[in-house]
């Protein structure tokens, strides 16, 4: 049996065929923007930290410029990691330097760090309130030994050089698109690689909260 | 016959017509993330090789930073790779660039006999079933550690300041390397100058998939 398969356009609410390119691929057109449904639900958040944190100059064990914990239950919510950014707030230093983001994320349930109260925002302005499986540890708080090996720190994107000495401004985004997801009980950690440990950073995520089954 | 296409919508839950565009193609949208699936499936996992190690400055043939094998059996998981990443622990004495190169052996090659711990993507470890075997500062075979074979992955970065670290290089691969049943992946970097050391790793999901 044959079918073809048709749509109704959008505009008109005509019926029409879709159709396929010189290969026989079908032809499909982006409807929304990528993250656009995502931040329509509500369950699309975005936390900074508020304090700069100085940056560290070696791969780190506990250490963290911030820290996220996963505070549902076994079976609740997963935080699907979207976005990773660090704003250099401060730069006392007398040279050229270089930046990158690293990340470290917990295998095992762990107790959960001190909540930095602050209020994550929906990315769909829909707040103020927000109801969310995340709180955000600041202040450079450490991270507990299990979470925090050397081994499991990796880095989350290429490198930035500063142009100008002493002045903040350099901003460092890496794109993550759920390459890495905190299921409950878990922390994800964040911190700021420099050639010096002058500049700080202040850092922060932008994610998505859904029910995923996990293996 | 002609048919068409609906499905529920998400919010209302009410059946509905597959939308397109007046030239007749289906409009779509991302339901989830890019590799949200991927990671919640708990086959997605990444790695870097522990031992600091001097970046090369001609291409090379057998030496790599990381070396990850695939130990299934033939016809087993494949493993795609979804990013190549390193960073400098300490700077070269002057001024450099740097870039990373990789390599992917073609021919079924015994076990590197790679023990680095494998970390899940979602968080669900500590254990992992991940057919890829991790050697740290690993010597190809010379089957696999062929000059030809070495090609560049990602842009390259330069320093600002000499001796420190700070560089970083992380690129997505978005499948584009499949390393397949029996087959070696080769990764360092290549720089302008000696002296700077590197940590280099990958992360990567895993399944069964046939290949051409």
């Amino acid at each position: 049996m044959q079918t073809e398969i048709k749509a109704i356009q959008r505009i008109t609410g005509d019926e029409v065929y879709l159709e396929m390119n010189q290969g026989n691929e079908l032809l499909v057109a982006q409807g929304s923007a990528r993250y656009e449904d995502a931040t329509r639900t509500g369950k699309r958040f975005s936390f900074r930290n508020t304090t700069g944190v100085a940056a560290v100059t070696a791969i780190p064990t506990v250490a963290t410029n911030c820290a996220f914990c996963n505070t549902d239950p076994d079976g609740g919510r997963s935080a699907i990691i979207d976005t990773i950014f660090a704003s250099q707030v401060g730069n006392a230093s007398a040279a050229l330097d270089q930046y990158f983001i690293i990340w470290i994320l917990g295998q095992t349930r762990v107790a959960q760090l001190t909540d930095g109260a602050l209020i994550p925002r929906k990315m769909n302005g829909m707040g103020p309130t927000s109801d969310t499986c995340l709180t955000i540890a600041v202040g450079g708080v450490d991270l507990d030994a299990v979470t925090g090996v050397e081994a499991g720190w990796m880095p989350a994107c290429s490198s930035r050089n500063s142009a100008v000495t002493t002045l903040p401004g350099i901003h460092l985004i890496a794109q993550m698109d759920g390459l890495i997801i905190i299921p409950p009980g878990r922390i994800l950690g964040l911190h700021v690689v420099a050639s010096e440990a002058t500049p700080t950073f202040a850092m922060g995520i932008q994610w998505h909260e859904r029910i995923l089954t996990l293996a | 016959m002609e048919t068409k296409l609906r499905a529920k919508n998400r919010v209302t839950e009410v059946a509905g017509d597959l939308q397109g565009t007046e030239a007749g193609e289906a409009l779509v949208a991302m339901g989830a993330a890019e590799y949200e699936d991927i990671t919640r499936s708990g086959q997605a996992f990444h790695c870097i090789n522990p031992t600091t190690t001097a970046a090369v400055i001609a291409v090379g043939t057998t030496a790599a930073h990381l070396s990850i094998w695939n130990s299934a059996d033939d016809g087993g998981k494949s493993i795609i790779i979804d990013a190549i990443f390193g960073f400098a622990v300490a700077g070269a004495a002057v001024l450099y660039q740097v870039g990373l190169i990789y390599v992917l052996g073609q021919t079924r090659v015994a076990s590197n006999g790679g023990a680095i711990v494998v970390r899940r993507n979602n968080g669900y470890g500590a254990t992992s079933d991940s057919v890829a075997l991790c050697d740290d500062v690993a010597t190809l075979d010379a089957v696999t550690g062929v000059a030809v074979g070495w090609m560049p992955v990602g842009n390259s970065v330069t320093s600002a300041v000499v001796s420190l670290g700070g560089l970083a290089i992380f690129e997505r691969v978005d499948g584009r390397i499949i390393v397949p049943p029996g087959r070696l992946l080769g990764i360092k970097p290549l720089a302008s100058a000696v002296g700077t050391t590197w940590q280099v790793g990958a992360m990567w999901h895993e399944k069964v998939i046939t290949l051409g």
